[in-house]
C-alpha cells in the first residue's frame, strides 16, 4: 500500500467510456469547424475570439514563465542559499511516546524488514508503540506479524483489520484506536528505516508549531530498468532541490504520507483524519498549514522505497496523485488564500505547489491554442507578445527549469554519469502530460457520476519472501 | 522543389542531429550502466558523536590483550608510557600508549592516540584525535583537531579548542576562552566552577497564556500569540507556547511546556523553561535560567552564567549556529554548535 494508493472506481465499462471519449472529441471537432464557419462571416466575431483565445495564451505562457521562475529560484537556493536542518541535531532528549504505524495489504514479502529495521532503532523502547496496520491481507502477511508479536509482544501491537471502507486513509484512521502519545510515525510496509531515522522524524516535534514531518525517500530498485533510473533522477529533483529549497526559504514543505509523522492533536484540531480523500497526505498538509501549523522537511532523514518498474504502474500512479492533489486544489485553495496564518511567500507558494497538478492540462491547451491561432491566421495578434513566447519557449517548454534542477539534485548527491540519462527525462515528460491531463478529466467526471473510491494495491517488486 | 521546403529540411534535419547528440551518452548509459546503484544513505557518523571514536576503539582493542607490545606493529606505533619527553616528529602511525601518561614538554601529534589509562599534558599540545580509558587533561592553548574520547573526564585548559568532537562518558570541563564545536557528555561545565546561588523565592503567580494580547488558542494544550510577547515576572504558565514575533519571558517566571519564537527570545534571570525552547532567530538566556528540554536556535544562542540546561537523568541538546556559554553554566547532554562555540570569561 503506498502513498495515494487510492483511486477512483466504479468505473463505466470500458467500451461505454470509449464511447463517450469518441463523443466527445466529436463535439470538439463540430464545434471548432462550426466556429470557424461562424467565424469566416463575422469579421468582428473572428477578432473577439482571436484576442481571446490569444488572452489565454498568454496567461497560460505567463504562468509557465512564473513555474520556471520557481524552479530556478529553488535550484539557485539549494546551490548558493543558507541550508536549514534546526532539528537534525537534536540527539540528547526526553523523547515522547509515540507510535508507528505500518501501513499493509498482502506484504509478505516485505513486512518482516520493515519490522525487524524498526525494533532494531535507536529509539527508546519504552516510548516506542509499533501497529502494524494489516487492512485484510490475504496472504503470509498476518501470520509474520503474529510471528513477531509473539517475540515482541510489549513492543508490537498488531491491528488485523477485517472489515471497514477500503483504502491506507480509512485503515489509518481506524488504527488511531492503538495509538499511544501524540506523535504518529508512518512507514508503507516496503520501507527500511535506518537505525537512527525515527529520532530524526521525531525531532522536529520538540517544535511545537509543527504538526507534520516528513523525511527523504530514495529509491532502492534503481537498476531495474529505465523507467526507475528515470523516477530515480525524479525523485532526486524532488526532494534534494524542491522540498529542501522550500524548507530554507520558508515556503509549504509537502507531507507525502510516508516516511514522516504528524502531530495527533494539530490533525484533530483541523478536523481530524478524512478518510474519503485520495491524497490524505496534501489534505493533511493543506488543512495543517492554513491553520497556522507547519510541515518540516528533513533532507538527510532517508529511507528506501521501491518505485514503479512498469509504465502502466506508474501512468497509474501519476493518475491517483493528480487526481488527489487537484482534489485538494478545489476543496481547499479559497481557505487556503483567505487563512491569516500564512505569510505571502506561503500563500504564493502553495497555490503553486496546489496548481501543480493542473499545468499540464493548460500547457497541452496552451498547444493547442497556439496551433489554433496559427491556422486561423492570428498572427497579428501574437506577433505582439512574441517575445514573451520566445521565453517561454526557451525556458519552460522544454522543461528546461526542471532539468536544471535534476542536475543540480543529482550533482548534490555526489553523482555523475547517471546524468546522462537526463534526455529520457522528456519521455517521462509526455507521458506525466497525458497521464495528468486524463486525469483531470476523469476527476470531472468522477463529480458528475459522483463515483465511489475504490482501493488499489501497489505492486511490489521485491523478490524474496519474509522469514 | 520548392528551395524553401529543402531550407525548412535542412533546418528540421540539424535541429533533430543537435538534439540526437544528447541522446547519445544517454543510451550508452541505458545501454551500459555505468551509475545506476541506490544513492548511499547518509552513515551513522553525521548523528553519532562518538562513531570515530568507537571505530577506532575496535581497531586497537585487539592489541590491548596482547602479552607484550612495543614497536611498530603495521597498524600501530607503541609508545611507553614511561618516556615524559617521547619523540612525537618521529610518529607515522596511530599512537598506542598501554599506561597513563604525563607529558612534561609540548605534545604535537598528526595521528590519532590511544591512551589506556589518564592522558596529561602541559599545555600548547596539538592532537589529531585521541581516546583515552581514563581521564584527559589539557593543559591552555592546546588543540584537538577531529575527536576526543574519554571513559572519565576531559578537563581543556583555557584557550584551547576543540573544533570538532569532544565526549566524555562522565564530564566535560572546558576553561573560559575555550573554543568548540559539538561536545557531549552527562555532565558539560563552562567556564567557572559552579558556584552556590540561593534562588529568590517570591511568590509565583499561576497565569494562563490566554489573557496575554492576541492569544489564540490553537489545541488543548497549546497557545499561538501573534505579534512580539512580553511575559511579567513572577508568573507560572502551563502548556506550550508560539510567538510569531519577538518572547520576552519575565524574571523568575516558569513556563511549563514547549515554547517557540520566530524572532528573537530573551529568557529573563531565574527563570524556567520545562519543555524546549526553540527559536528562528537569536536565544538569549540571562544568569540562572534553567531549561529543562532542547534548546534549538537557527543563529545564536548565548547562555547566561550559572545556568543549567537539561537534568542529568534527562541529557538534552543545545543547537544553533553560534554559541555564546558564560561562565559557571552546566549542560546535561549535547551542545552542538555548527560554527563555533565559545566559552566567555565573563
Amino acid at each position: 500500500m503506498s502513498l495515494n494508493s487510492v483511486s477512483v472506481g466504479n468505473y463505466l465499462s470500458g467500451k461505454w467510456r470509449a464511447g463517450i471519449g469518441v463523443i466527445v472529441v466529436m463535439l470538439i471537432c463540430e464545434g471548432i469547424f462550426a466556429l470557424e464557419r461562424a467565424l469566416s462571416n463575422n469579421i468582428d466575431l473572428q477578432h473577439a475570439a482571436v484576442s481571446s483565445m490569444a488572452i489565454v495564451l498568454l496567461a497560460i505562457v505567463v504562468l509557465m514563465i512564473i513555474y520556471a521562475c520557481r524552479h530556478m529560484l529553488f535550484t539557485i537556493n539549494r546551490l548558493f542559499g543558507r541550508q536549514r536542518h534546526p532539528y537534525i541535531d537534536i540527539d540528547d532528549a526526553q523523547w515522547p511516546q509515540i507510535t508507528v504505524f505500518i501501513a499493509a495489504h498482502n506484504e509478505e514479502k516485505v513486512i518482516a524488514g520493515c519490522i525487524e529495521a524498526l525494533i532494531n532503532s535507536n529509539y527508546p523502547i519504552t516510548r516506542l508503540k509499533i501497529v502494524p496496520v494489516n487492512d485484510r491481507s490475504t496472504d503470509q502477511t498476518r501470520s509474520i506479524i503474529d510471528r513477531y508479536v509473539e517475540r515482541y509482544p510489549d513492543r508490537i501491537t498488531p491491528f488485523h483489520r477485517i472489515s471497514g471502507k477500503a483504502g491506507k486513509a480509512a485503515a489509518l484512521k481506524d488504527a488511531l484506536a492503538f495509538v499511544e502519545g501524540d506523535i504518529v510515525i508512518i512507514f508503507d510496509a516496503d520501507y527500511v528505516p535506518g537505525c537512527g531515522l525515527i529520532k530524526q522524524l521525531v525531532a522536529p516535534f520538540f517544535d511545537p508549531e509543527v504538526g507534520a514531518v516528513m523525511g527523504r525517500v530514495v529509491p532502492i530498485n534503481v537498476c531495474s530498468n529505465l523507467l526507475t533510473r528515470m523516477l530515480d533522477l525524479e525523485r532526486s529533483g524532488g526532494y534534494q532541490v524542491d522540498q529542501q529549497a522550500r524548507m530554507n526559504l520558508k515556503l509549504v514543505p509537502q507531507y507525502g504520507g510516508t516516511v514522516g509523522g504528524v502531530r495527533l492533536s494539530a490533525v484533530e484540531a483541523v478536523g481530524g483524519w478524512h478518510e474519503n480523500v485520495l491524497a490524505e497526505d496534501t489534505d493533511i498538509t493543506y488543512r495543517l498549514l492554513f491553520n497556522g501549523w507547519k510541515t518540516i522537511y528533513t533532507n538527510r532523514t532517508e529511507c528506501y522505497e521501491e518505485v514503479p518498474e512498469e509504465w502502466l504502474i506508474r501512468i497509474k500512479q501519476v493518475k491517483r496523485w493528480s487526481k488527489g492533489h487537484n482534489q485538494v486544489l478545489f476543496r481547499y485553495w479559497f481557505q487556503f488564500l483567505t487563512s491569516p496564518y500564512l505569510s505571502l511567500a506561503e500563500r504564493i507558494d502553495g497555490m503553486l505547489l496546489l496548481m501543480v497538478f493542473v499545468m499540464p492540462p493548460l500547457l497541452l491547451l496552451g498547444w493547442i491554442l497556439a496551433l489554433a491561432l496559427y491556422f486561423m491566421n492570428a498572427s497579428y495578434v501574437v506577433t505582439n507578445v512574441i517575445p514573451i513566447f520566445a521565453l517561454m519557449a526557451y525556458g519552460t517548454l522544454g522543461n528546461f527549469a526542471a532539468f536544471f534542477e535534476i542536475v543540480i539534485a543529482v550533482l548534490l548527491d555526489g553523482n555523475r554519469r547517471r546524468l546522462r540519462l537526463l534526455p529520457f527525462i522528456l519521455l517521462g515528460f509526455f507521458i506525466s502530460l497525458f497521464s495528468i491531463s486524463s486525469s483531470l478529466y476523469s476527476l470531472v467526471m468522477d463529480f458528475i457520476f459522483k463515483r465511489e473510491l475504490v482501493w488499489e494495491k501497489t505492486v511490489r517488486y521485491r523478490k524474496e519472501l519474509s522469514k | 522543389m520548392n528551395s524553401n521546403l529543402i531550407h525548412l529540411i535542412e533546418f528540421i534535419a540539424f535541429c533533430s542531429a543537435l538534439m540526437l547528440i544528447a541522446f547519445r551518452p544517454a543510451w550508452r548509459e541505458w545501454q551500459f550502466p555505468s551509475d545506476c546503484e541506490p544513492l548511499p544513505i547518509s552513515p551513522d557518523y553525521s548523528i553519532d558523536i562518538d562513531y570515530f571514536a568507537t571505530s577506532f576503539y575496535s581497531k586497537v582493542e585487539n592489541f590491548l590483550t596482547k602479552e607484550s607490545v612495543s614497536g611498530n606493529q603495521q597498524d600501530f606505533q607503541f609508545i611507553s608510557a614511561s618516556a615524559s619527553k617521547p619523540d612525537w616528529s618521529d610518529i607515522t602511525l596511530p599512537v598506542i600508549v598501554m599506561n597513563s601518561m604525563y607529558l612534561k614538554e609540548v605534545m604535537h601529534c598528526q595521528f590519532p592516540v590511544f591512551v589506556n589509562g589518564d592522558f596529561h599534558t602541559i599545555g600548547a599540545d596539538n592532537l589529531k584525535s585521541i581516546y583515552t580509558q581514563g581521564k584527559i587533561s589539557l593543559g591552555p592553548y592546546s588543540r584537538i583537531d577531529d575527536w576526543a574520547y574519554a571513559r572519565e573526564t576531559i578537563i581543556l585548559g583555557y584557550e584551547s579548542s576543540a573544533p570538532r568532537r569532544l565526549s566524555s562518558a562522565t564530564c566535560i570541563y572546558l576553561e573560559h576562552g575555550c573554543h568548540f564545536e559539538r561536545v557531549n557528555a552527562p555532565v558539560i561545565s563552562f567556564g567557572l566552577r559552579v558556584q552556590n546561588y540561593t534562588v529568590q523565592s517570591n511568590a509565583l503567580i499561576e497565569s494562563s497564556f490566554s489573557e496575554l494580547k492576541g492569544a489564540v488558542q490553537q489545541s488543548s494544550s497549546l497557545t499561538l500569540i501573534r505579534g512580539d510577547c512580553e511575559i511579567p515576572n513572577d508568573r507560572v504558565y502551563r502548556g506550550s507556547l508560539i510567538v510569531t514575533g519577538r518572547l520576552i519571558v519575565g524574571d523568575r517566571s516558569r513556563i511549563i511546556g514547549d515554547v517557540k519564537a520566530r524572532k528573537n527570545i530573551v529568557v529573563g534571570v531565574n527563570a524556567l523553561i520545562g519543555g524546549a525552547l526553540i527559536c528562528e532567530k537569536n536565544i538569549t538566556l540571562k544568569e540562572y535560567v534553567c531549561v529543562k528540554g532542547p534548546i534549538i536556535s537557527e543563529v545564536l544562542i548565548t547562555i547566561g552564567a550559572h545556568s543549567t540546561v537539561g537534568i542529568h537523568e534527562l541529557p538534552t541538546t543545545v543547537s544553533a549556529e553560534r554559541i555564546i556559554v558564560g561562565p559557571g553554566v552546566i549542560a546535561h547532554g549535547t551542545v552542538w554548535a555548527r560554527e563555533r562555540g565559545v566559552t566567555c570569561p565573563s
